[in-house]
Order: C-alpha cells, then sequence, then structure tokens
C-alpha cells in the first residue's frame, strides 16, 4: 500500500441509540483489488466497465469439491452440466473437460451441447418443451430423455413407432418431500400414483427403453433431509419396476437444487451462515441408496445436475459508480453502471459487493441502483458501503448462476463476459453486444425504410 | 465323468512313449521314439524293456491307477530299466519272461509304495524302484537255473549285424577307429548305459537326442560328466570305474535332474551341479564297495540318494535363496527357465484373495509402508488414507476442528468379501492434534476374508459402525465412518492386512489388486496387485458387469466362433479334477488354461498347436482386467516357447541358464467403449512383441470388440494376414 492514500469526500453519519445489530457493525469489508490476482482495473481498462468476470480456477476447484462430497460417499457419480445455470461455451467445456455430461431443457440448449462436442449419449434432455423435431434428434443420438408429461409420453411413442431404435427415457417424478412449496409442476407424482401409470405405459412399449427416474425437488434447497426423502422415493420406485417387470434401471437422477452460499433476500441470517455445506446434501442421498435394499454391486449409477452451487461463486460481475445522490429522505443513493438488466439474480439474492479500491473505516448506509431509467433497477436497497465516488470500481459477488442466461439489453446491451483462466490470463469468452449485432436480426419493412 | 474302460485305454500308447523319455525326464514324442528305436539296437535288451513297459502300463490302467501318473510314463520308466537290466543280463528264454512279469508287479508295488511315502515331502521317485527291483531280482536269481546269464555283450559285432547287416558294423567299426579321446569315449558310453546299450553307438545317438531334445539338458548331461571325470583324474581315483562299471550315468542323469529339471536352470543350478558331482563321486565309490559284498552293482543309486537328498534340504529352506524349485513342470528345462522368468514379473504380488482399499473416490496416501510415523517394524505394510483437495490440503477453514478435515464422517467401506470378526468401538474422537495413546488402534474393525488373511481398518468414529461381528459383508458395503479416535492426531484411516485375527496383529504384506493412482493431478496409472506409495492419490477401479461376465468362462459354456465367414470353430469350457479351468477346442484338443479373480482374468498356459483360433485368442486375451478405463495400458510377459516360429533358439536355449536376450510381451489397450451408464461395448486392442537383443518387432495383433457378454469380433493380424472371427450366437 505504497499508494497515495485516496481522496474521500466527507460524510456525516448519523449516531443511533436503538438496538445494536446482533453481529456488530459491518466494518470488515475489505476492498477486492484483484480477481484471482488479476487486478481489477486492469480488466476494466481492457474490457471496459460492466463486465462479468469468471475464474476458471475456482470453477474447477468448486466442481471438484462438490464432486468430491459425493464420490467419496457414493461408489457411481455422474455430473451433468445444467446449462440452463450458464451456457457460455467456454464455462460448460470447462466442465465437460472435468467430466460432466450436459442436461439440457430446450432444443435449443441441446444443439448447444451437441456444437460444445458433448456426444449424444451424454446430453440429458430434461423440461416440458420437446418439440418433435427436438425429440427425434435425442432418440437418434441415444440422448437420455427426461418425460415430463403424458403427452410426450405419446409423441415420443408415435415417432419411435417408425423408427429402429429405441429411445432412451426416464421420467421426471414430483412428490412430497415435506418441505414447502413442493414441486409439482414438472413431471409425474409420486404420491397420487402418476409416476406408476407413466412407468407402466413405458414398459408395456416395446419402443421406449427405460433406464432411469430423475426428480428434481427445488430450488436453492435449504433441507438436505428433502433430498433423503427424494431419493427413498425414487428407490421405491426402482425397486417396485424391478419386481414387477425384472428391469433393473441403470440411473437415479437426483437433480440439482443445491444451494450456493449466496445471500437470500428476506433471510435472516447471511448465506454461509443460513445455507447447510454440500457435505450434508451428499450424505443425505447417498445414506439413502447405499442403505436401501438394492445389493451393493448392482447400485444405479447417481447422476446430479447441480447448476448453481457449481458455478455461483465463481463469478463476477465488475462496475463502476456513474453518480451519488442523496435521496429525499436523506438516504445516500448510488447509481452504477449495471443493473437489473445484466444482473437478473439481485431480484432474490442481496448480492455483497466490495469496492475494488482502498478506502478509509468510515462507510455510509445506502441505497444501489442500476443505471436503467427504471423504477424496478434496484441492485441493493440498504447495505453499508465505503464512501464511493463517480469512476470507482465495484465488484458483484457469487454472479456466476443464471445472470448470463437470463440477462436482456433492455434499454442498454449486454457487456464482455471474461474468464481468467488458470495461468491468470483474460480471455474474452462473450464479446459485449454491439448496435449492429441487435440490428442485424431487425427487419425494417419496405414502407418503413423512409421516414 | 466318461466311463471307465474305454477311455483308460486312450493314454496307452501315450504312456508307453513317455514311459521311454520320462528317463529323461522328458515327455517328447520325438525323443521317446529314437529311445524305443535306440533301446532294439540289442534286440533282446530292447524287447525285454518294451515287454515291462506294456505289461506295467496294462497292470496300472487295469488296477485303475491314477490317470494322469499312468500317462506322464511314471510308473514305466522304472520297469522298463528293469526290464532293460533284465534283458541284458540274462539270456532269452520263457522263463526269463515270466520272471520279467513278476519283476514288472513288483516293481509297480515299489513304486507305488515310495511314491505314497516320498510325495508326501514333495520329492520325486526317480529310479528307486528300479534299483530295488533288479536287486531283488538278481540276488534272488542266483537260485534260479533256468535262467542263463547272457554272453552277447561279448560278442556285440555279432548283434549289430544281426539288426542292421553290415551297416552299423560299419559305423561301429569307424567310431571305434576313430581317434576319440577316451574321456569322450566314456561320456558316450555311459550315456548309453542308461538304456543299457554299453556301446559308443548307442551313446552318439543319445547325445545327439538329447540336444534335440534340450540343449540345457545336453549340456548338463557335458557338465555333469566332465566335472566327475575332471575329479577323478584329480583325486587319483580308478578311472576304470567310469569306464568299466558304467556309472558314469549318474554323473548325467543328476546333473540334468538338478541342473534343469527339478530347479530353474541358472548359474545357481549348474553351480550346485559342480558342487555336488564329488559327493555324488564319493557316494558312487563307497556304495560300489559296499555292494561289492553282496555282489550287486550301484547302478543308479547313487543318482537317486543324492538328488532326492538335495531337492529334500531345499525344501527346508526358510527364505527365498537360489536356485529355485520349478513350480510347474513343463519337462523341458528350456521352458521351465522362460516359463520362470516370465511368471516372475506375471505374478510378482499376485494373490488369489484381490483386496481393494477401503473407501470410495480419490483418498491420498499420507503415510505408506516403511512410513516417518507408526508405520514401522512388525506394523510396517499398512496404510493411512486421507482426503485431500486440489492443493494437497486436508482440510477446509482453519483445519482446528475434527469437521474441517474431508475425510472425517466419510463412509468407510469392505475391501472385499468377508466376515466381520472383530469391533472395538466407543473411544472418543480425538480433538485434532490430540493422540490418544492408550487406545492407540482407536474404533477399529476386523475382517476376515480367507484362510489366514485379515483387514483391519483403525481410527473410525465412534458409534458409527453400521455392521456389527459376525456379519457377512460384500466389497464394497459402508462398514463405519472415518473418525479421529485412538492415535490419530488428525482425522484419517489405518488400513492393514494381516494373518492373524486380532486387532493390532502384526502386518502382511499383501498387495492391492486394482487402482488408479494420480500423482501431479493428471498422470494417471494403472495398478494391479501393487502397493500403494505414499504421496499417491488413490481410486479403487471396480470390475465392469459386461467384463466380468464376458470373461466369465463357467465350466459347460460353449463359444462358437465363425472364422473368415466360413469356418466354424467349436469351443467348451471345462474343469478338470484339479480344479483347474481352462478352453478346450473340439477340433484339435488345444487347452488354453485360465484364472479368474474377479478382478482380473489371465491365462497361464496354453497346450496344443499353435496355428488355432484358440491360441491366438489365448495371446490376445493373456491378460486382462475385468474393467474399462481408457487409454490405459497392461503389460505382462510371456515366455518364449509359447510363441511359434521365433527363429532359431537354440542359441537362446544354451544361454537361457545365464542369460535371456529374447523376450516376448504382451501389451493390452483398452481403446474404446460405448455405453455411457453402463459399459455396453469395449474394443480392446493387444499386442504380442518379439524382442532380440535391443530388436523389438510386432509379432501377432489382436483387435477384440466386446459386447452382449461375449467376445462379438476378434481380429487377428499375423503379419500381413487378416484372420476375422465373429461369435456366433446360440440359442440357449
Amino acid at each position: 500500500m505504497n499508494d497515495k492514500k485516496a481522496y474521500e469526500r466527507p460524510s456525516i453519519q448519523k449516531l443511533n441509540t436503538g438496538l445494536m445489530n446482533k453481529f456488530g457493525t459491518r466494518t470488515e469489508y475489505k476492498p477486492l483489488t484483484h480477481i484471482d490476482g488479476v487486478p481489477v482495473k486492469k480488466i476494466v481498462e481492457e474490457f471496459d466497465s460492466p463486465v462479468f468476470v469468471l475464474s476458471e480456477k475456482q470453477i474447477r476447484e468448486n466442481y471438484r469439491r462438490i464432486r468430491r462430497s459425493f464420490t467419496t460417499r457414493y461408489p457411481k457419480v455422474q455430473f451433468a452440466w445444467s446449462y440452463k445455470t450458464n451456457y457460455l461455451n467456454a464455462v460448460c467445456r470447462i466442465y465437460h473437460q472435468e467430466g460432466s455430461w450436459a442436461e439440457v431443457v430446450s432444443g435449443f440448449e441441446y444443439g448447444k451441447a451437441l456444437a460444445n462436442g458433448v456426444p449424444g449419449e451424454k446430453i440429458i434432455f430434461n423440461g416440458p418443451d420437446k418439440s418433435e423435431e427436438d425429440l427425434r434428434l435425442a432418440v437418434e443420438n441415444s440422448s437420455l430423455i427426461h418425460i415430463d408429461h403424458l403427452d410426450e409420453l405419446y409423441t415420443l411413442k408415435r415417432l419411435c413407432e417408425n423408427c429402429d431404435q429405441k429411445a432412451q427415457v426416464a421420467i421426471r417424478v414430483n412428490m412430497d418431500t415435506g418441505v414447502y412449496p413442493q414441486w409439482d409442476r414438472f413431471g409425474f407424482n409420486y404420491e397420487n400414483g402418476q409416476a406408476w401409470d407413466a412407468i407402466n405405459k413405458i414398459m408395456a412399449s416395446p419402443n421406449l427403453q427405460m433406464v432411469g427416474l430423475h426428480t428434481h425437488i427445488g430450488t436453492f434447497m435449504l433441507t438436505p433431509s428433502a433430498y433423503k426423502v427424494a431419493a427413498q422415493k425414487l428407490i421405491d420406485l426402482y425397486l417396485g419396476i424391478q419386481r414387477k417387470f425384472n428391469h433393473r434401471l441403470s440411473y437415479i437422477d437426483m437433480g440439482g437444487g443445491l444451494p450456493s452460499p449466496n445471500n437470500l433476500k428476506g433471510a435472516y441470517l447471511s448465506g454461509s451462515d443460513l445455507v447447510p455445506p454440500i457435505n450434508d446434501f451428499a450424505e443425505n442421498i447417498a445414506s439413502a441408496l447405499l442403505n436401501s435394499e438394492i445389493p451393493i454391486d448392482e447400485l444405479p449409477l447417481l447422476i446430479m445436475e447441480s447448476g448453481r452451487a457449481l458455478i455461483d461463486e465463481a463469478g463476477y460481475l465488475v462496475g463502476s459508480v456513474l453518480a451519488n445522490k442523496r435521496l429525499s429522505n436523506g438516504k445516500r443513493a448510488t447509481i452504477m453502471d449495471f443493473g437489473v438488466n445484466i444482473l437478473f439474480t439481485s431480484f432474490w439474492y442481496n448480492h455483497r459487493i466490495s469496492p475494488a479500491q482502498p478506502f478509509s473505516q468510515y462507510s455510509e448506509e445506502m441505497e444501489v441502483f442500476g443505471p436503467l431509467c427504471m423504477n424496478i433497477d434496484v441492485i441493493r436497497e440498504n447495505v453499508s458501503l465505503p464512501i464511493l465516488k463517480k469512476g470507482d470500481h465495484v465488484v458483484a459477488h457469487m454472479v456466476g448462476a443464471y445472470n448470463v442466461t437470463q440477462w436482456m439489453q433492455f434499454i442498454t446491451l449486454r457487456p464482455n463476459v471474461v474468464l481468467i483462466n488458470e495461468k491468470g490470463g483474460l480471455e474474452l469468452i462473450r464479446e459485449k453486444e454491439t448496435l449492429e449485432y441487435i440490428n442485424s436480426q431487425e427487419r425494417v419493412p419496405e414502407h418503413l425504410v423512409k421516414i | 465323468m466318461a466311463t471307465k474302460d474305454h477311455t483308460q485305454w486312450n493314454i496307452f500308447p501315450e504312456a508307453v512313449a513317455n514311459s521311454y523319455s520320462m528317463i529323461f525326464f522328458s515327455m517328447d514324442r520325438w525323443f521317446a521314439v529314437l529311445l524305443i528305436l535306440l533301446t532294439f539296437i540289442d534286440p533282446v535288451v530292447g524287447g525285454t524293456g518294451f515287454l515291462a513297459v506294456i505289461m506295467i502300463n496294462a497292470l496300472a490302467i487295469f488296477l485303475g491307477l491314477d490317470k494322469g501318473i499312468i500317462k506322464r510314463g511314471e510308473f514305466g520308466f522304472n520297469a522298463l530299466l528293469v526290464g532293460l537290466g533284465l534283458g541284458a543280463f540274462y539270456e532269452p528264454n520263457l522263463p526269463l519272461l515270466l520272471l520279467l512279469f513278476f519283476a514288472v508287479i513288483m516293481t509297480l508295488f515299489i513304486t507305488i509304495l515310495l511314491l505314497g511315502v516320498l510325495t508326501k515331502y514333495g520329492l520325486p521317485f526317480l529310479s528307486l524302484p528300479f534299483v530295488f527291483g533288479l536287486w531283488t531280482v538278481m540276488l534272488a536269481s542266483r537260485n534260479f537255473e533256468a535262467l542263463g546269464i547272457s554272453q552277447r555283450g561279448l560278442y556285440f559285432l555279432n548283434e549289430l549285424y544281426a539288426v542292421g547287416e553290415n551297416h552299423f558294423v560299419v559305423i561301429y567299426q569307424f567310431l571305434n577307429d576313430l581317434h576319440i579321446p577316451i574321456a569322450i569315449k566314456t561320456y558316450f558310453r555311459s550315456l548309453g548305459a542308461i538304456l543299457f546299450q554299453f556301446n559308443v553307438l548307442s551313446g552318439v545317438v543319445l547325445a545327439l537326442a538329447l540336444l534335440v531334445y534340450s540343449r540345457i539338458a545336453f549340456i548338463l548331461s557335458l557338465l555333469g560328466f566332465f566335472t566327475a571325470y575332471g575329479f577323478y583324474q584329480w583325486i587319483g581315483a580308478d578311472l576304470t570305474q567310469l569306464n568299466y562299471n558304467y556309472i558314469g550315468f549318474n554323473f548325467i542323469l543328476s546333473a540334468i535332474a538338478l541342473g534343469g529339471f527339478y530347479l530353474v536352470p541358472s548359474r545357481w543350478s549348474f553351480g550346485w551341479v559342480i558342487i555336488l558331482t564329488p559327493v555324488l563321486a564319493i557316494l558312487t565309490s563307497s556304495l560300489t564297495n559296499l555292494l561289492v559284498t553282496f555282489q550287486l552293482g550301484t547302478y543308479s543309486l547313487p543318482f537317486n540318494l543324492v538328488v532326492i537328498s538335495f531337492l529334500y534340504v531345499l525344501k527346508w529352506r526358510s527364505s527365498k535363496t537360489k536356485p529355485e524349485e520349478v513350480s510347474a513342470q513343463t519337462f523341458y528345462p528350456e521352458k521351465n527357465k522362460y516359463h520362470y522368468l516370465s511368471d516372475l514379473e506375471r505374478y510378482k504380488n499376485y494373490r488369489m484373495v484381490p483386496i481393494g482399499m477401503p473407501f470410495m473416490g480419490e483418498w491420498y496416501v499420507s503415510q505408506g509402508p516403511d512410513g516417518e510415523y507408526t508405520h514401522r517394524e512388525d506394523w510396517r505394510h499398512a496404510w493411512d488414507f486421507v482426503i485431500v483437495d486440489e492443493n494437497d490440503l486436508q482440510y477446509q477453514n482453519q483445519g482446528k476442528d475434527v469437521e474441517d478435515y474431508y475425510c472425517y464422517g466419510k463412509p468407510v467401506t469392505a475391501p472385499a468379501d468377508g466376515k466381520v470378526i472383530a469391533i472395538q468401538d466407543g473411544i472418543e474422537d480425538n480433538r485434532v492434534g490430540a493422540m490418544n495413546l492408550t487406545q492407540n488402534w482407536g474404533n477399529s474393525i476386523l475382517i476376515e476374508h480367507g484362510l489366514s488373511l485379515y483387514s483391519q481398518i483403525s481410527h473410525i468414529k465412534p458409534d458409527s459402525f453400521k455392521v456389527k461381528k459376525g456379519d457377512t459383508v460384500k466389497k464394497g458395503q459402508e462398514l463405519a465412518l472415518c473418525g479421529n479416535s485412538g492415535r490419530s492426531p488428525y482425522p484419517h484411516i489405518h488400513f492393514q492386512l494381516q494373518t492373524t485375527p486380532y486387532i493390532g496383529s502384526l502386518t502382511y504384506e499383501y498387495p492391492i489388486s486394482l487402482y488408479l493412482s494420480r500423482e501431479n493431478n493428471h498422470d494417471k496409472s494403472f495398478h494391479f496387485f501393487d502397493f500403494p506409495e505414499e504421496g499417491m492419490r488413490l481410486k479403487n477401479l471396480e470390475a465392469a458387469e459386461l467384463m466380468k461376465y464376458t470373461y466369465y468362462f463357467m465350466p459347460g459354456k460353449k463359444i462358437t466362433f465363425m472364422v473368415d465367414g466360413k469356418k466354424r470353430v467349436n469351443w467348451e469350457c471345462k474343469a478338470d479334477p484339479y480344479n483347474q479351468t481352462y478352453i478346450e477346442c473340439e477340433e484339435s484338443g488345444a487347452k488354453a488354461y485360465f484364472q479368474n479373480n474377479g478382478a482380473l482374468h489371465y491365462f497361464t498356459s496354453y497346450i496344443g498347436k499353435k496355428d488355432t483360433l484358440l491360441y491366438h485368442f489365448f495371446l490376445a486375451n493373456y491378460k486382462v482386467a475385468l474393467s474399462f478405463q481408457k487409454d490405459l495400458k497392461l503389460k505382462d510377459s510371456i515366455p518364449i516357447d509359447l510363441l511359434k516360429k521365433t527363429g532359431f533358439n537354440w542359441l537362446q536355449d544354451l544361454m537361457a541358464p545365464f542369460y535371456q536376450y529374447k523376450k516376448a510381451g504382451y501389451v493390452l489397450e483398452y481403446t474404446k467403449s460405448k455405453g455411457m451408464i453402463q459399459l455396453e461395448e469395449v474394443h480392446l486392442s493387444s499386442k504380442v512383441n518379439l524382442q532380440k537383443w535391443k530388436k523389438k518387432q510386432v509379432k501377432y495383433q489382436y483387435t477384440q470388440i466386446i459386447k452382449d457378454y461375449q467376445v462379438k469380433y476378434f481380429e487377428i493380424q499375423d503379419g500381413k494376414r487378416t484372420i476375422k472371427a465373429e461369435q456366433v450366437i446360440e440359442n440357449i
């Protein structure tokens, strides 16, 4: 810290005599000047602000850590990368390099997985929206088709009547795992017998090869024992199929929904205190399988479709302060150059925000806004941050999941996405959009050409 | 089992032939034929010998004695020697024939008596039955007036003329006229004397036959004889003993027996031949002097005594020293050596019970055998396992709490099928850094995996056992959770194998059957019956169902291949009474012996013609791990005699006891697989290499596709020739 101390504008703080915060005043904020050893300043200089930054090192480390939680508890484990969480090709390929299969929920994602070189049989096709064309392709490629509803089952049956290949299918099962809300809009219900109905129909059709069972009990699950209940219910179906049809399924897919240690809005505790460790989830799932009636040498493959838990922590959003202002009630407001347009997840998380340069011990309560000319564009309603001035850089944490798939070019265009490779080099993995790019998709009718 | 009467007699011709060659520890067909012809140089000797062989083998079959022993000629060769002896000493007449018959019965009895006694000690009976048999007859015959002492030996030329007319006589004269040094002449005579052919001609023929049968046996015959000759000269002993008493063959037979048959031919076995020759000479002299009182010849008694006693001495060895005994007899000294050399590499650490590691996923060896901390002295063959992350750290956060350690609370599994013998529970986990030295093993479990094989896992989390004493457990079954109890400053598991059923017994050096190791994060390597080392990241490699069932050649299973789309080849899997399993080619009778322990299939030997599909199948699947790991290679060594057409081998044979310049190797590569969830198809590519000095050359190349629990497609690349075979699916 030989740098000259940065100038900070003076600030006035009201002394509060109310109840003390149970956790004390938050003064532990540290500046995040480097990501994986690369100066934030350099990233902004090279790739502008805002910019998404992903760390390959953290992606791999996280993946291996979570994978280890499972493989040291259960002998046959396979991860399938959830494309909807982050389908940038570079990101997907890191997971594929690590041995992950692909889990896709649309024809578009399916195409992306194929283009990433994933063999058809390593693609799991989930979701309620699979066109006939998608299904036909999936059957041809021997992909694992997880049937969501009876209409899909009938379509698939009809398609397969005319081809000599059997479709590799599983059903998605929804169930009561003791948590609220119960996700019952996808797949077939376990308790009311829909699941068995679908199983019977599949087992009766010669062109469908039933290979597994799938469930996905929810998202950002905070109750590990729910997975145990889910696994037990799937095992019950598994054993039932074995008894009834003398048919052994190959895998049990427990879906995703594992949480990342992000701060949920409305939660009293911070993410790191609230979210159970992945080990607990692994323990619940593995013990349900190992302690079941299934003989040890016939255990099915366990597939995990985790997305968020694997990548959230490896993603950063680097932005800059556009302006400071004071609201009518006297509260400080800071306007950043990124908003809900690209940080979609700020709708449900209180993303931690760190300044990217050193600061003094003084901090201010403030509201952080995005750049949109739209009232909803709020990043943090209330956060205590050091004194920031125009042009200062900030880093939003844990933005790896869902943002670069759910972002939009509402009002402004989408920025660069940069990957810090394992050697600390910067790689542009998605170029920021340009006006030409957006316009190239548009067509102007003849009569509107001349204005 | 087939009916007795008909099949028993099938072995008769083979038994007769082997009765001849077995004198020289051989089962070589051509060698036997030559020996038969050679005995007929003296037709009476040949005739009585042949009759004796016929009689004893017929008698043995009639009595229903062990087929294998009969077939190998082990009953026959002693009777043959008695027959030859009687033929040589007495005039041929009816009384002699009768006497021969009873002598044969007696020889058989003596043989079985000795067999029963000596086999218990793992010793051969050699030609002791012959010595005792001939003595008995000789001693008794002094009272039998009907027997006339033969004088044929005196007029040898007459006999030669009778058999081969002028030709033999000419050769005989030629050999006699040649100024062969007396030593060499005596060598030939001694050799001939083994078959009671007391002449140089027989000796020369026999020497040549011996050379063709086995180069090592031939040089051993020279080594034994000339060492003796040298010793006699040096000590000033009566050389006539060697010249006229025809006892020189004792040295020859002893040299072959010890130098290359019972012991693996090496400089050690050769050395012992040289050392034991004077012993043999002393014994011969003393026995000759002793027996002369009874007017009995020593015959092969010295050879018998020296060989049997030396083999017995070797059995008392408590540590592995040289020379090594031949474990699986091939009846060729060269092969004994080649098989020994390749077995040395093949079965270095091989054990019948495959033991895995007691965990799931990838763990790390924090202390290996002969470790720095506790794996010392009698407890040195043990491993400590922990889990580490990509940065080689065993814990997250600060590592101050046991829960910070990755391995803490992780399942501990059964390393192999077995039975829980003992469980020790109730010892609290230590805080990180502390140790419980009074209950140093901590919570432990002991599992019995077979006779005198136990595994112990220690430092388990208290109250986490999922099995109890007396439970049978399956490999990979969860037993308990990793903890930090006992002498454990940080969470880990201690794993050891032992031969006694107590917690904390001395450790036993035993390899892990099948695992993948990873060093520097990426270099994966494959281990078979190997010892994990400190600093390795390890993962159990499980057998794949497809591979397991494909190589499950259950006795009775029939396999049919269609070769090049036209020729059908049928095989059947069988098991012999000794529980040895093999695949037999119906057409040629060729047999490929194999073993399978659930982790590994390997062929142990091949008997039969080397142009069958089975022969190539044997080479292609010489050793196969029953799992799949792409791009991993498996290597092995093949005895060179199992390859055909490897060029002129005599030089290598001669050098074999000392140096091997010609080697055959096997490489198996797992090239491709299909089926993502379960293995559905596996592509194997194997190679057989022949290495001469430094030059390596690929001899055969094989491609196999395994699917539907069968070797579906089998391609042989033999030089420029390609043979394609497809398995025909029979409806069961």
